[in-house]
């Protein structure tokens, strides 16, 4: 009874079961094989859309610039102000003239993105026209080294320290072409882990030193240290998120900004 | 031929093989969602302990998060990827705030998706291996090759029949997993969690992942595609382990032989980076969900495409191997 049962439950039963994974299975092949043939195609149409798109020019040039990351956009500030409205606040009580910022940062951006935005006509304009530039970059390219074990860790990080020398290196190079005069202010980088993992604040504070030796080789450009304003306040001055800084952060970032630069 | 599927069906069945199969399928699901849902429970009391006994407010940080996303696809400075990378992120956490789901509990379709991904190169394969390594070696070791040989059935017939009812005992595996995992990690979870949304489709675009073309699908149809997945790499683990079944005329060696290459591969792995060779060896591209979830170190030359076609050209390769020595064997029990 058994024997006879059982056969019949089994073949039917495997039957349906490999349809139903061969579809699947061609199905994920065609999720992760479709874009692979569209993607180069997408590319060369936006890349080739950005230059007509150049030609707009923001209605406002304003004084102060803000590039970068999701710390230059103010991601965790309660008021949504960011640095450079809370720089803005700083000195616009100490003088009477009213200043403006732009900020054309973007959450995620790694430098590698930061170049590309460079790079397209779009922005040309605010850059040539900024009287400060605030750069935030940097914090994923080295946070994306969180998913390295140990092993392969130290040499990740060699390769991404380089590339990023290199488009740090770049990126003064053309803010300088397009705008010799204004001031710029690199913003470093804290740890808001705390002190779990000494190994990784000693690449972040690496990090730091070769960000500042680049920054340093170009007169008006100045290094804003944040790492030992933050080391012994991470609860005041990060966001919940513990990672981005919360208001009270930006503001002491803000304030170190202004300490450095006036 | 069929009967004789049948008949090689029924001897697995008869063995109880299937019966410890599945107990070490109940044993290690539920150590796994207990230790996961006890692992939540005490990240939740460390977070609450931690910000000073205020109850752990997941909706105030999705709904943080999610205006966050929302103002920043406002702004126009954004390009056109991101913007829709952060579309699907917004529609995804629109999902969680709207029908009052905690982003990071535990379901039980997050847990059977997690297992495929932990166990896809070592413990399943290891599975099905238990399964098949003395689908021919044991005939020799109890003499009851030469019972079966001395029919008047071709060779390849009595391999080929062996093999069929692999693929269907293997297929009837995959699906008892799918099936234990949810089961077993609800009753831990009580969420099921099939309807969430969840992204995929990244892309390898000049050695980095790239999110442009992610897609969002429901965890159902997520947990279909790995399964599926796990599937082709079970096909692929058991027609290697028939090949070994048959060289060796001893089903412990047999299975000592393929435990040593599915562990020695996980080793091999390491020198991934630097050594050309070891991205053709079929352990190291088990790993198949991983191309899926969007989370992996890319390899360069490695994409789902080339796993799967080294993948089958092991499959490949071991049956005709198997056919072959099969075929010439000397019986001399």
């Amino acid at each position: 009874m058994y024997k006879k049962v059982i056969w019949p439950l089994v073949f039917f039963m495997s039957l349906v079961l490999a349809t139903v994974f061969i579809s699947g299975f061609i199905a994920s092949i065609v999720v992760s094989k479709s874009e692979e043939t569209n993607y180069p195609e997408e590319q060369m149409e936006s890349s080739s859309d950005r230059p007509e798109e150049g030609e707009r020019i923001p209605e406002d040039s304003s004084d102060i610039l803000i590039l970068g990351d999701s710390i230059g956009f103010g991601v965790g500030d309660e008021e949504n102000l960011g640095i450079g409205e809370r720089y803005l606040d700083l000195i616009n009580t100490e003088d009477e003239k009213e200043r403006t910022s732009t900020n054309i940062s973007v959450p995620s951006f790694e430098s590698d993105d930061l170049v590309n935005l460079i790079k397209s006509a779009e922005n040309e304009a605010s850059i040539a026209s900024a009287n400060l530039i605030i750069v935030s970059i940097g914090g994923n390219d080295l946070n994306r080294l969180d998913y390295e074990d140990n092993v392969t860790l130290t040499l990740a990080f060699e390769k991404a320290l380089k590339k990023y020398k290199g488009n740090l290196e770049f990126l003064i190079k053309e803010i300088r072409n397009l705008n010799p005069d204004a001031q710029l202010a690199f913003i470093g980088l804290y740890d808001p882990y705390s002190k779990k993992e000494p190994e990784k604040t000693r690449l972040l504070l690496e990090w730091n030193y070769e960000t500042r030796l680049i920054v340093e080789s170009d007169v008006k450009s100045a290094y804003i240290p944040t790492y030992e304003l933050f080391k012994y306040h991470l609860d005041d001055y990060l966001s919940v998120d513990e990672f981005h800084p919360s208001g009270s952060g930006y503001q002491v970032i803000a304030e170190e900004l202004d300490r450095v630069v006036n | 031929m069929i009967s004789l599927t049948q008949n090689e069906i029924l001897k697995i069945l008869l063995k109880k093989k299937m019966l410890l199969i599945v107990l070490l399928l109940l044993i290690f699901v539920s150590l796994l969602s207990y230790g996961q849902k006890y692992s939540y429970d005490t990240t939740i009391q460390k977070f609450e302990a931690e910000s000073g006994g205020i109850a752990y407010d997941w909706k105030a940080l999705t709904t943080q998060r999610l205006n966050d996303l929302e103002e920043r696809s406002q702004n126009e400075f954004i390009p056109e990827e991101v913007r829709a990378s952060m579309d699907r992120e917004i529609q995804q956490l629109n999902y969680f705030v709207e029908n009052d789901i905690n982003p990071i509990t535990p379901t039980a379709a997050k847990f059977t998706v997690q297992f495929v991904e932990q166990g896809i190169t070592l413990f399943i394969p290891l599975l099905i291996v238990i399964l098949a390594a003395d689908l021919v070696s044991n005939e020799f070791s109890k003499k009851t090759i030469k019972i079966l040989l001395t029919r008047a059935v071709p060779r390849w017939k009595v391999l080929l029949s062996k093999y069929s009812a692999l693929i269907i005992m293997t297929t009837i595996l995959v699906f008892i997993v799918s099936i234990l995992s949810t089961l077993v990690s609800y009753l831990f979870f009580q969420q099921w969690g099939f309807s969430e949304p969840i992204v995929t489709g990244f892309t390898l675009i000049e050695g980095e992942l790239n999110s442009s073309s992610t897609i969002l699908i429901s965890r159902f149809q997520y947990t279909v595609l790995i399964y599926s997945l796990l599937w082709f790499v079970s096909i692929v683990i058991a027609s290697i382990t028939l090949m070994i079944s048959v060289i060796v005329e001893n089903s412990s060696s047999a299975i000592g032989i393929l435990m040593a290459a599915l562990i020695g591969g996980q080793f091999l792995q390491f020198f991934l980076s630097e050594w050309e060779l070891v991205k053709y060896f079929f352990v190291t591209n088990l790993d198949l969900t991983r191309y899926l979830t969007g989370s992996y170190q890319p390899i360069e030359g490695m994409s789902l495409n080339f796993s799967i076609l080294t993948l089958s050209a092991w499959a490949v390769l071991s049956l005709i191997v198997s056919f072959a020595v099969f075929n010439r064997k000397d019986i001399l029990v």
